[in-house]
């Protein structure tokens, strides 16, 4: 094998994958041209702008600032992910429509970034989403119809809840 | 171009601290690295090309020792690779209040799932960030080789060039902060550059049982030495009644104002730090009298 590949073995949206890279090769362009998933995006470079943004081991990291060799063994689920797994089938529930937001380029960080606090909280109020977005650039400013959508969708199952005990 | 970003990095990826400690001292020239987010952030190549790292690379993720956060009666032990949010995880309950909110106000989330404590406090980029905080409430900071151990203040880890002045071979491994209680905690940060630069921050604590000043710590963070304290003032303010006249607020703000010449330069942004590193010291000791009243 040359001197500048190594050999890596990692979960990808609950797979187990074999990935040939450099080993600074950047997690982004791993899940972009290594394995053609192309909703995460890059943005800045600098993990400022959050559209990058993946879950690794059940956390957003921002996918430009991790290299190959930190990835052995690690689980990255990305938008596609979220998106497709059955696994985060309660969570879609709770994300934003696509009509929420604009041109849409911020729209897969910042379903990562809501997935993440969604995993942790289930049922998050207005201050726990926005500081679950403070790194989430949005320049069409989509941050409040995308914060109004997810405590309207997170608090109507407990409306619904609510009511299925008052009709038994 | 292509050809140099696709030069040879080894990769050595220890389990163990002791494992860790002897590859660093066969391989001194070689990049440590943890969370990453600030190196990773300086060796970006562009659009599908691998991070500019250097030919030797130690990852400290698999280290268990430095992964550890242990709590006793009187400490907080840290290990130096801990990220920044598992560390808040902690709660604020049990994390020193003026710590608790610095770290929570670090870059975004996503960063702060990587980015760990040793890294922000060794990496010049990151100078302003928890300095401060860590100064104010005494924590050391334990240094090691293969054969020897030492404990260092926040502000001696700092020597020539105000570069980490490590012996060869050395690591930060753990960072151990004081539980003790403070009755009042205050921490500011100034940004003025691009991204998450930090031109100046403040920390400041203080104790004061029965109406006088038992003890007081203010550090300044981002000028020219990474951590600026001043014990000659501390010592002045030590059993000071409360409230604190203003008289005494504004002799000391001048002892602090002809201190802070040598540490910020004589231009407009020097004098913009200057001026409001004086503003923060104001505002913590006349923050301070507020407390006390409150609390009679």
């Amino acid at each position: 094998m040359p001197g500048n590949v190594i050999k890596l073995r990692f979960i990808l949206n609950e797979q187990p994958v074999l990935l040939q890279a450099h080993p600074g090769a950047r997690l982004l362009d791993v899940l972009r041209c290594d394995f053609g998933l192309k909703a995460t995006r890059e943005g800045c470079a600098r993990g400022e702008c959050g559209a990058c943004l993946v879950l690794m081991n059940g956390v957003a990291v921002n996918s430009c600032l991790i290299p190959a060799f930190t990835l052995s063994d690690a689980e990255i689920v990305t938008i596609e992910g979220i998106h497709s797994l059955k696994s985060f089938a309660d969570i879609r529930k709770k994300l934003p429509d696509c009509d929420v937001y604009r041109c849409g380029f911020c729209s897969s960080g910042m379903q990562v970034a809501l997935a993440a606090l969604l995993l942790s909280d289930p049922e998050p109020g207005k201050e726990a989403i926005l500081q679950a977005l403070t790194g989430n650039l949005c320049s069409c400013g989509s941050y409040r119809r995308i914060v109004n959508s997810v405590v309207e969708r997170s608090s109507r199952k407990r409306r619904y809840g609510r009511r299925r005990v008052e009709r038994s | 171009m292509a050809e140099d970003a696709l030069k040879e990095v080894r990769v050595f990826r220890p389990k163990s601290l002791g494992g860790t400690l002897r590859l660093f001292t066969r391989n001194p020239g070689a990049l440590l690295y943890a969370g990453g987010t600030e190196i990773a952030r300086q060796a970006q190549m562009g659009s599908g090309r691998p991070l500019n790292l250097p030919q030797k690379v130690i990852y400290l993720g698999n280290v268990q020792e430095l992964n550890r956060i242990s709590r006793g009666q009187r400490y907080l032990d840290i290990g130096s690779v801990l990220d920044l949010s598992r560390i808040l995880s902690i709660g604020r309950n049990v994390l020193p209040p003026v710590l608790f909110e610095t770290l929570s106000k670090i870059a975004t989330p996503g960063i702060r799932n990587l980015a760990t404590l040793g890294g922000n406090i060794s990496l010049r980029a990151c100078r302003g960030d928890s300095l401060p905080a860590l100064s104010v409430i005494d924590t050391q900071l334990e240094l090691r080789t293969a054969g020897s151990t030492r404990w260092v203040e926040v502000g001696e880890f700092f020597g020539r060039g105000n570069l980490p002045d490590l012996r060869p071979g050395e690591i930060l491994t753990r960072i151990r902060v004081p539980l003790e209680e403070w009755d009042f905690a205050v921490t500011r940060k100034v940004h003025g550059g691009s991204g998450f630069a930090t031109t100046l921050s403040f920390a400041g604590v203080a104790r004061f049982p029965k109406g006088s000043l038992e003890t007081l710590h203010f550090c300044l963070g981002g000028l020219e030495t990474p951590v600026f304290r001043m014990p000659v003032l501390e010592e002045r303010l030590k059993s000071a009644n409360l409230p604190m006249p203003a008289r005494l607020i504004d002799t000391l703000s001048r002892e602090l104002g002809d201190a802070l010449t040598d540490q910020v330069a004589d231009n407009p942004k020097g004098r913009y730090r200057a001026a409001t590193s004086l503003r923060l010291f104001r505002s913590f000791l006349e923050k301070i009298n507020i407390r006390s009243l409150d609390l009679l």
